[in-house]
């Protein structure tokens, strides 16, 4: 274990795992939705669905994009009515 | 007529004396089986006929043109990149029988085509440290053997081979997901990341792999991440300047892998 840990790494490696980690908690499906009915959906989330609203609820986050009118509130609406029933009541 | 300044000047520069080509703009240059060949454009001279020098090419040094190297140094830099994104993703327990292993070679190779040269010591070093924590794994000597090997023959590989591995073989396996609460801090730590100054970037950085390691302790599945791939990660995120910070976090990995029955 020691030898692994003070082994000679290049940069690149240290800028992908962490990039690699970032990503796995940033953009997969976030744990424990409150008021969550699995039983009722009856399957499993799609990460792929998942990582979309997820990036979306940052993108609103982001002031530089709202200050340039990118996405604004109506536009966001918008999209959130193009959801399935599904990925609404697990934003809601 | 005139004696074309042009044909006189590459005469004088095939003599071995230096001659700025940028010093005129009335003439056509072109380079063609080893040899220049250019066009007098001047109406005093040459009145716009054909010249074709017969000097090598070798004895022309052209002064003036763009520098593509930093464009050339980006691109290789972000094929390395792309590269370690797909290989450090790539679970420990695959790409380690000789038909995988040489796939991941060849696949390397195909996507440095044009740079392979110039990034060569970094790739082997990328391979090396992919390779130490599979069975397969012998010595960097044995990695760059295999490299020159594959690198005279033409049996490239699909490019899209490395994406496809990391999505059907991801080393980092999850048992739950970050809460939004947990999600948000982080965000919020890669924001004030991003936005320190040069001086607090060291800083900031280290709360951010903080948070990061504190959500892998949280969240991995020990019993089914290879220990040594989650060593190679906590050493990237961890600083090994602090001494007390690295004790914890071997003897955390440690404990969690030996609940799940396995000797680190």
């Amino acid at each position: 274990m020691h030898e692994l840990w003070n082994a000679c790494k290049s940069e690149y490696q240290y800028q992908a795992l962490a990039a690699y980690v970032e990503e796995e908690f940033l953009t997969k499906n976030v744990a424990e939705v409150p008021h969550m009915d699995n039983s009722m959906v009856g399957e499993t989330v799609s990460s792929q669905s998942d990582s979309f609203s997820t990036a979306m609820i940052s993108a609103a986050y982001s002031t530089e994009r709202l200050d340039k009118g990118a996405l604004s509130l109506p536009n966001v609406a918008k999209q959130v009515l193009q959801f399935s029933p599904y990925v609404l009541v697990k934003l809601l | 007529m005139r004696n074309c300044p042009i044909q006189d000047a590459l005469q004088v520069r095939a003599c071995g004396k230096p001659y700025k080509l940028h010093d005129t703009n009335n003439a056509w240059l072109s380079f063609s089986n080893g040899m220049v060949q250019y066009r007098c454009l001047s109406e005093d001279c040459c009145h716009s006929k054909s010249y074709i020098g017969a000097i090598p090419a070798s004895s022309i040094k052209l002064t003036g043109m763009p520098d593509h190297t930093a464009e050339v140094h980006d691109n290789l830099r972000q094929k390395l990149t792309t590269i370690a994104q797909q290989l450090y993703r790539i679970h420990p327990a695959h790409c380690v029988d000789d038909g995988e292993w040489e796939t991941v070679l060849r696949t390397v190779l195909s996507t440095l085509r044009d740079e392979a040269c110039e990034g060569r010591e970094e790739i082997l070093q990328m391979l090396n440290t992919f390779a130490i924590i599979r069975p397969q794994y012998t010595s960097l000597e044995d990695i760059t053997s295999q490299y020159t090997a594959l690198e005279h023959t033409q049996l490239l590989s699909n490019r899209k081979v490395l994406a496809k591995y990391t999505r059907e073989w991801p080393a980092l396996v999850l048992m739950s997901h970050a809460t939004m609460q947990e999600q948000t801090i982080l965000r919020m730590a890669l924001n004030t990341m991003s936005e320190s100054s040069k001086s607090d970037l060291i800083g900031k950085q280290k709360a951010v792999r903080e948070q990061l390691v504190q959500l892998i302790f949280e969240h991995t599945d020990f019993s089914k991440t290879d220990w040594k791939w989650l060593t190679q990660l906590s050493s990237c995120l961890v600083d090994n300047s602090n001494q007390q910070w690295v004790r914890k976090i071997t003897k955390t990995t440690v404990n969690k892998y030996e609940k799940c029955e396995i000797i680190v």
